[in-house]
Order: structure tokens, then C-alpha cells, then sequence
């Protein structure tokens, strides 16, 4: 009987003082938002990161694409058509493919792709492609291969193209990619760099 | 006291048995209830037991699970703040990942396309599965110098003994696991008409090579502008087609820096000797294949100028081509070259005392050599373009006397002679390359810069080897 007594006692239910209320309330408040806070961080840097990814993955993609054609290239072109050779704008000429995507003839059936910013839309890089009608497998067309270039450098064995006066002797391109995007007030930008030989260029 | 002491050793026994807390609370029952049954004792273990539940109790209030629910909610934010990481950091791995397998891809199969053309150039395609039509070969698990696997190459040569072979080189890496398998092709169409290069060596000799103490050999390019600086390589290699013993002797203080190679199939340790601190600062190796020293065709046509014999202070300005019997300077006397020229001596060339032969800049000079060359240690050839590739001396197959080179002055130049001997005494720096039947003494101090440029200098000569260089490249686009 006493140690029943003993143990009612001990465990007497009494409430919870005003004091200890506002205790809980300002710690769970305060845990409450340490963990929002951790939260929108966290947030945060996925966003970051993710916008960090894009930005990455489409630079390189876009210099998988210059450079597959720059190898294949037989040479730079000071212009073709409208377009004009520069530190921004390449006129590349290329070998006709067939309907297997086989080269045709290096010596006589040519295609050019041109790589150029759009001039209204400076962030836009555009791949041009002007096909040999009727013998290429390739299409005449225009595209956007990049929305968010923010510069695109063309040079040569580390002169601008703008400032080479003979491309007869060009074999080495290197291009330089600055890709960015804007978040939060923040931009993310990735500078990739790439130096192609053309494996088509004859001596 | 027998009682007693039974109750006491069960107490502790109950007091120290494992057991749940159920189970200890029953026990300490038992105890109650023997207790009550005893009453000797009764007063002690009343206090006992109560000892024990309330140790009981005081274990079961401290068993709230608050711990385990705080754990949990730090988990779960922690949880929450990790999986963006992780994916950003898997995302992030596997575009490197792939990036990286594809590059990975595409040098294994230009490594195949290499293979190719070398077999198709040096080798013998017989041994490769298939026939005339159509020769396969397959290079499983090819390993990095770390042992690592990189991956396979697949190598397809479409008619190898046509004019135009076309070699399709697939580089196979697998990708994450051995079933994701990245795969990239190289299609190339090959020409034949090719000739390898002649200057691939900063000194080359059919038979021998000697080079005396504290001679120094190293490379440039002069397509990056004038030796030194950064401007200094270490392909300044020397070889030789010899294949016994001694036939490269490295005397003493004697630095190579590029690789030194004997002739093909033979043992380096045994063709070159390296003498008291001689140093190679690349490999000593055995040629891949003989090293064709092909024989120099001899110009025709050239407008016939005669002998010519300049003395004291004489001065001569050539502008045109032309093929003179013999041209000796003597005594002060000075040849300028202003113009692209061929010149074709057929007897004797000679530079005597204090004379000097010039060549303009911006000129291009060939000199071919049908008879003999003397030189004196203080005459000076002056390649004013300072570029190698700008002044070449060829010796024809009558040209097969011992050649002294003995100018004490600065030389930029690439010199042919396959059919002579050249006793080496300059010990001013030689730009460009050398190569002979036999060179006889690289001087003592001798400083030869070869020049990196002259590999891709083609020059026409009676070579027989059908090579083969690539007509067109491209990336196979995948089926």
C-alpha cells in the first residue's frame, strides 16, 4: 500500500506553468525555423546546382557540335553568302554526305555550315547549313543550338579570325564558349574551351 | 542460517540475472512473498524490494522516446537536405562520366585507325582475320599503364591492297556497368602518294653515329619562334639504321635530350653505349622499321651556269636558279642569295677563309650537292630567315665523299647528304637536322637544335615506299 501511495505521488498530474509554456513555444519556434531555414537553404543550393548543371551541359553540347563539324571540316571559308568569317562567325566548308552519312567525294562535293550569333538575339548561337542540293544528304536550315551564349570566340593558333588575313593556311580552330543563366538574381556561367584540328584540310 | 543464506544467494541472484523488466519484477515477487513467509527476515527484504521497484520506476520514466524522435526529425531534415545534394552530385557525375567514356571512346578508335595505317605502311595486314576484301582485327581490354581496362577496339580495313583503302576503327568503353557500352566509330579513307618524313631526327646516320664529349643535343620549333626560352623540347633524338655493337657511342658528358635509336630488331642496350656520365633524357629504343634513306633526285633543267671562282673580297648576287660545275669562295669573297633558288653544284663547293654565303631573308634555298663540300672553321653561312626549313643542302649519290663541316658560325638549316660521311667539328649551335651515311664525330661541345618544324617538310625524292596518308576523316555517325 505504501509503495502504491509512494508512486501516485511521484507522478501526480499538475499542468504546465505559463513560464514552461512560453518556454516550449520559443523553442519549438526556434527549431521550427532552424529546420525552415536548413530547408530553404537546401532549396537553394538544388536550384544552384541545377542551374549550374544546365548551363554546363549546354555548353558542352554545343562544342561537341562545333567541333564534330570542325573536324570534319575541309576548310574556313573567309565568307560565304551573307555571312563573313569572325571572331564570332565561322563559315566552314564541309564534305557532302550520303544517304548513309558517308562522305561522298572530299574533292568535289561540298556543304557549309556557318556558326554565328543571332544579331538580334545575340544570346542565341545558330547553326546554319547550306546544302549541295541534290547530292547531300544533308539539309538546307537554320537552328538554334544555344540559347543562352553569352560570347562565342573564334581564333586560330591564338590569332582572333577576325584579324587572319589568309584562312588558306588556317588547320587549327579553337573556340571559346561562355554559356550563362540568371536565377535569383545570381548568374551562372561556364567558360568552356576547345582547340580542333581540321582533319579534312589537304596540305 | 541454511534459509537465510538461500534467500540471500537468490536475491543475488534476482538483483544480478539478466532478464527483461517483467521478468525482474516477477522475481522480486517472489522475493515479497517469501519475505512474507519468513518472518525473520521480513523487515530486510521489505526495504530491499522496495529498493529494487523503485529503481525500476525511476528506469521506467526515463524510457520516454524522446531521444529517438528527435534523432528522427534531424534525420529527415538532414534526409531533406541531402537528396538535392546527392542528385546534383549524380547529375553533375554522370555528365563528366559520359563525357569522359566518349572521349575515351573516340581515342581508342583513332588509336585503331593508327594501327591501321601503320600496318598497311610498315606491316603485314596477312595475319588479320579475313582477306584481300576485307582484313578485321579486334584489340580486346586494352589496358592504360595503370593496368586499367579502357575498353576494345574493333578495326575494319575495306580493301586493304586497293588504291584507296578505307579503314573503319570502332572504340568500344563501357559505360557504367559492362552492359552500357559507349561506342564511337572513325571512318577514314586513305590515299597513297605520301612519303614519310626525312627530318625525323635531330641527327641521323645510315650506319653510325660518334658523339664526342660534352656535345649537346636538344629540339625547338621554330614555328614558335628562335631556340630558347621556352622555346627548348627534348625530341632532339638520334638514330641510326646500324645494328651492332657500338654503332651510337655517347662519349662522356654527352646529353641527348629526346630518344636514341638503334636499328630495327636490334638490342639498344647493345648498339648504344653510353660512356662516363653520357646522358639520354628520353628512351634508347629499337626503330619500329629501317628508316628508308631514300637517294635525292637531281634537278634538270636548271639553266647551265658554268664554274665559278670568287677572290679577294669578289661579291656575288644570284637570284636565279641554275647548275653550276663548280663554286669556290676564297679570300673574304661573299655569294648572296636574294630570291627563292635551286642551285645544283656538280663538282666542287668550297667556303675557304673568312668567305660567307648568305641567303636574304624571306628566301628559299636549295642547295644540291654533286661533287664535294670544303669548308673552312671561319667561314659562316648566313640564313638571314633564321628558319631551318628555309635553306636545304641535298647530297646526290655522287655526293659520297667525307663531308667536313667545320664553320665555327651559327647554322639554321636541314642537311641531306645520304651517301656521305660528315666529320661534325663545328661546336657553334646547328639549327635544323643532319643526316648521313655514317656521322663520324659529333664535335666535342657540338650544340645541335633540331627543329621540331622540319617533320612536316616534304622534299621529292626516289623513295619506293607506297604511303599511305589520309584522304578524308570522319566521325561514323552511329546506326
Amino acid at each position: 500500500m505504501k509503495l502504491r501511495k509512494f508512486n501516485q505521488e511521484k507522478f501526480k498530474p499538475e499542468g504546465f506553468t505559463l513560464i514552461e509554456l512560453l518556454v516550449i513555444v520559443a523553442i519549438g519556434s526556434f527549431m521550427v525555423l532552424a529546420m525552415l531555414s536548413l530547408y530553404v537553404a537546401g532549396q537553394r543550393y538544388f536550384m544552384n546546382g541545377s542551374a549550374r548543371t544546365d548551363v554546363l551541359r549546354d555548353n558542352r553540347q554545343v562544342l561537341n557540335w562545333v567541333s564534330r563539324d570542325l573536324k570534319e571540316g575541309i576548310q574556313v571559308l573567309p565568307s560565304w553568302d551573307v555571312y563573313t568569317t569572325s571572331s564570332d562567325c565561322l563559315v566552314l566548308q564541309v564534305p557532302s554526305l550520303d544517304s548513309n552519312g558517308l562522305i561522298i567525294d572530299i574533292d568535289s562535293q561540298f556543304d557549309y555550315i556557318v556558326y554565328r550569333l543571332n544579331s538580334e538575339y545575340p544570346n542565341r548561337l545558330e547553326r546554319i547549313i547550306d546544302a549541295n542540293d541534290g547530292v547531300s544528304n544533308r539539309e538546307d536550315s537554320s537552328r538554334v543550338i544555344a540559347t543562352r551564349a553569352d560570347s562565342f570566340q573564334l581564333s586560330s593558333e591564338g590569332v582572333d579570325l577576325s584579324s587572319v588575313s589568309d584562312f588558306s593556311q588556317v588547320s587549327r580552330i579553337e573556340v571559346t564558349l561562355i554559356t550563362a543563366k540568371n536565377l535569383l538574381g545570381r548568374t551562372f556561367q561556364e567558360t568552356l574551351r576547345t582547340g580542333v584540328k581540321l582533319r579534312n584540310k589537304s596540305d | 542460517m541454511n534459509l537465510s543464506s538461500s534467500f540471500q544467494q537468490r536475491r543475488k541472484e534476482n538483483f544480478l540475472s539478466p532478464g527483461t523488466k517483467d521478468e525482474r519484477l516477477t522475481k522480486i515477487k517472489e522475493v515479497s512473498k517469501m519475505d512474507k513467509t519468513n518472518s525473520n527476515d521480513v523487515k530486510r527484504k521489505s526495504v530491499i524490494s522496495r529498493n529494487l521497484e523503485s529503481r525500476i520506476d525511476k528506469s521506467k520514466n526515463e524510457e520516454k522516446g524522446f531521444v529517438l524522435v528527435v534523432g528522427m526529425i534531424v534525420m529527415s531534415v538532414l534526409l531533406l537536405l541531402a537528396v538535392p545534394f546527392l542528385y546534383q552530385l549524380s547529375s553533375e557525375n554522370r555528365l563528366t562520366s559520359k563525357s569522359y567514356k566518349s572521349s575515351a571512346a573516340i581515342s581508342l578508335a583513332e588509336a585503331g585507325v593508327e594501327r591501321a595505317i601503320w600496318e598497311l605502311n610498315y606491316g603485314d595486314m596477312s595475319s588479320w582475320s579475313g582477306d584481300s576484301s576485307l582484313r578485321t582485327m579486334t584489340i580486346s581490354s586494352l589496358q592504360a599503364s595503370g593496368g586499367n581496362v579502357i575498353g576494345d577496339i574493333d578495326i575494319k580495313v575495306v580493301e586493304p591492297d586497293a588504291e584507296n583503302p578505307v579503314v573503319e576503327s570502332t572504340g568500344t568503353v563501357a559505360y557504367t556497368d559492362s552492359l552500357t557500352l559507349i561506342s564511337k566509330t572513325t571512318r577514314v579513307v586513305l590515299k597513297s602518294g605520301g612519303s614519310p618524313p626525312l627530318f625525323s631526327h635531330g641527327a641521323f646516320g645510315d650506319e653510325e653515329v660518334d658523339i664526342e664529349s660534352n656535345a649537346i643535343l636538344d629540339s625547338y620549333d621554330s614555328r614558335n619562334g628562335l631556340y630558347g626560352g621556352s622555346n627548348i623540347g627534348s625530341q632532339g633524338h638520334v638514330g641510326t639504321n646500324g645494328t651492332h655493337y657500338g654503332c651510337i657511342d655517347m662519349n662522356s658528358n654527352a646529353k641527348v635530350y629526346g630518344n636514341v635509336f638503334s636499328g630495327s630488331e636490334s638490342d639498344p642496350d647493345s648498339v648504344i653505349i653510353t660512356r662516363v656520365n653520357a646522358q639520354i633524357y628520353g628512351e634508347k629504343r629499337a626503330l619500329d622499321h629501317p628508316k628508308e634513306i631514300p637517294s635525292i633526285i637531281t634537278p634538270d633543267g636548271l639553266p647551265f651556269r658554268g664554274d665559278y671562282s670568287l677572290g679577294t673580297d669578289d661579291v656575288l648576287t644570284i637570284s636565279e636558279s641554275g647548275e653550276y660545275t663548280s663554286l669556290r669562295l676564297d679570300s673574304n669573297a661573299k655569294v648572296t642569295i636574294t630570291a627563292d633558288v635551286t642551285l645544283y653544284i656538280t663538282g666542287e663547293f668550297s667556303l675557304l677563309s673568312n668567305t660567307q654565303l648568305e641567303i636574304a631573308e624571306g628566301a628559299n634555298v636549295t642547295i644540291y650537292l654533286g661533287g664535294s663540300f670544303v669548308q673552312s672553321s671561319n667561314s659562316e653561312i648566313n640564313n638571314l630567315s633564321q628558319d631551318p626549313s628555309q635553306l636545304l643542302l641535298l647530297g646526290t649519290d655522287s655526293f659520297n665523299g667525307v663531308m667536313e663541316w667545320n664553320s665555327n658560325s651559327q647554322f639554321w638549316g636541314a642537311v641531306y647528304v645520304p651517301r656521305s660521311d660528315v666529320s661534325f667539328n663545328s661546336n657553334a649551335d646547328f639549327f635544323g637536322s643532319i643526316i648521313a651515311k655514317r656521322l663520324d664525330s659529333i664535335a666535342s661541345n657540338a650544340r645541335i637544335h633540331y627543329d621540331e618544324a622540319l617533320t612536316d617538310l616534304y622534299i621529292e625524292t626516289a623513295s619506293e615506299s607506297s604511303f599511305f596518308i589520309v584522304k578524308s576523316w570522319q566521325a561514323k555517325p552511329s546506326q
